[in-house]
């Protein structure tokens, strides 16, 4: 059975006809009442929520009001578990949208980190400038959608001092990322700012092995495994919602834990 | 109905569903499952381009080892580590027995059943994926057709030493 949290089969258009009397009443009731509704809808179909149809609109609209109820309950200042170094799972697990053979390394030589939006200082950074910012260590655990989780020891720069560093206007919405692979990304500003949010350059004290996201990957113990960026080329600080990969095919934007 | 035709009952029930458990039904074959007769040539070209990492060897027994399909059904168990007649490791793996009734999730049990035997897979054929390893390189019918390993029979590979395996993703 194929994971539910991976659509990626159009469904077929007359789907829609087929469930028009359960779409009318979902757009009579409103989405609250709903709400029960367009889970059993969801799975009678398996449609693509973001699909343009009365049904992907309303599904839409319940997957931002979930992200708002996660975004209010959010506590900026609690701490994940941290666990000890004897349960770190080495190596981690490997996850992508492709096949591990599919990955192509990044040259950390030629590699710069790119900055835009809302920032007062826009150059561009080195790996080695990276490395000689103060760091910090984390050891938590990593939860994927998907239901599987591991714990990991990460090491990096806290995105909230990189941030301070460059500037960053620290009251916009979003941070967002682009990567070397295609996989563009974005968290709110509270998230990133989390002491437990780190832009990771090292792995159980190694160097990032070449397909967990070498040179500079993100990493947050406040939010599901795909809010995890790999192969970081540019961060962008803004107040125009950026979406991401899997958001545009329907997954929650917030997806904290 | 009596309690003893319900027990009955159930038991039949128990053992077709096991006998169902270990039988993978025809499935498509995407580019990352072992493709019928790959030689070994081709399994360690495979192999190098699943990015090799460093294991610690006494980490990988105990684990799990995988078929690459979706539903990921569980094909052994690791015991241990040996080195092959080509001097590259192998890992050794108990198949379990015709009953199979690993899939209960009686871990506190050490089936050792009908038919239950250890094999040595050739550590190109595997790749790790997280606390499990999958078997990349060899079919399922490949895997059991392998000579029976005998304990003793090549030298293990002691616990602290490190090798170097493929990584896999999940096949959710």
């Amino acid at each position: 059975m194929r994971s539910p949290f991976r659509p990626s089969v159009v469904p077929d258009a007359g789907i829609l006809d087929d469930h028009r009397p359960l779409v009318r009443q979902i757009e009579r009731r409103g989405l609250l009442r709903g709400g029960l509704s367009l889970g059993a809808l969801t799975m009678l179909t398996g449609c693509d929520v973001t699909d343009t149809s009365a049904v992907g609109r309303a599904l839409r609209a319940v997957s931002d009001f979930n992200d708002g109820v996660q975004a209010a309950l959010f506590d900026p200042q609690k701490l994940a578990p941290e666990y000890p170094a004897s349960q770190v799972l080495k190596p981690p697990r490997f996850n992508a949208y492709y096949d591990v053979e599919d990955v192509k390394p990044v040259d950390g030589d030629a590699w710069r980190l790119e900055l835009g939006g809302l920032v007062s200082d826009k150059r561009s950074w080195t790996r080695r400038q990276i490395a000689d910012l103060p760091e910090r260590e984390i050891i938590v655990r990593h939860v994927c959608v998907e239901g599987w989780d591991y714990i990991g020891q990460w090491s990096g720069v806290p995105l909230r001092a990189f941030l301070e560093r460059i500037g960053a206007d620290l009251t916009a919405k979003y941070v967002a990322f682009r990567t070397a692979d295609d996989y563009p990304s974005s968290i709110d500003m509270a998230s990133a700012l989390h002491p437990q949010t780190l832009l990771a350059t090292r792995y159980a004290g190694e160097t990032l092995p070449d397909p967990y996201g070498y040179p500079l990957r993100l990493r947050t113990a406040v939010k599901l495994g795909y809010k995890n960026p790999k192969w970081i080329t540019a961060i962008e600080v803004t107040n125009a919602y950026p979406g991401g990969y899997w958001e545009r095919r329907g997954f929650n934007w917030f997806a904290g834990l | 109905m009596t309690a003893r035709a319900r027990a009955a009952h159930l038991l039949a029930l128990v053992l077709a569903t096991s006998a169902q458990a270990q039988t993978a039904g025809p499935s498509p074959a995407p580019d990352h499952m072992p493709k019928p007769g790959m030689t070994a040539p081709e399994m360690a070209g495979r192999a190098a381009n699943r990015f090799p990492q460093p294991v610690r060897v006494g980490d990988l027994a105990g684990r799990l080892l995988l078929q690459p399909e979706e539903a990921q059904p569980v094909l052994a168990r690791v015991t241990g580590l040996v080195r092959g007649a080509d001097g590259g490791p192998a890992l050794v793996v108990r198949l379990d027995g015709t009953l199979g009734l690993g899939w209960l999730g009686l871990r506190w049990v050490d089936w050792r059943g009908f038919g239950s035997r250890s094999v040595a897979v050739p550590a190109e054929a595997v790749a790790v994926l997280g606390e499990h390893v999958a078997l990349m390189g060899l079919t399922p019918e490949r895997l059991h057709a392998l000579p029976t390993f005998t304990p003793g029979s090549a030298p293990e590979i002691p616990p602290d030493e490190t090798i170097r395996l493929g990584i896999v993703r999940p096949f959710h």
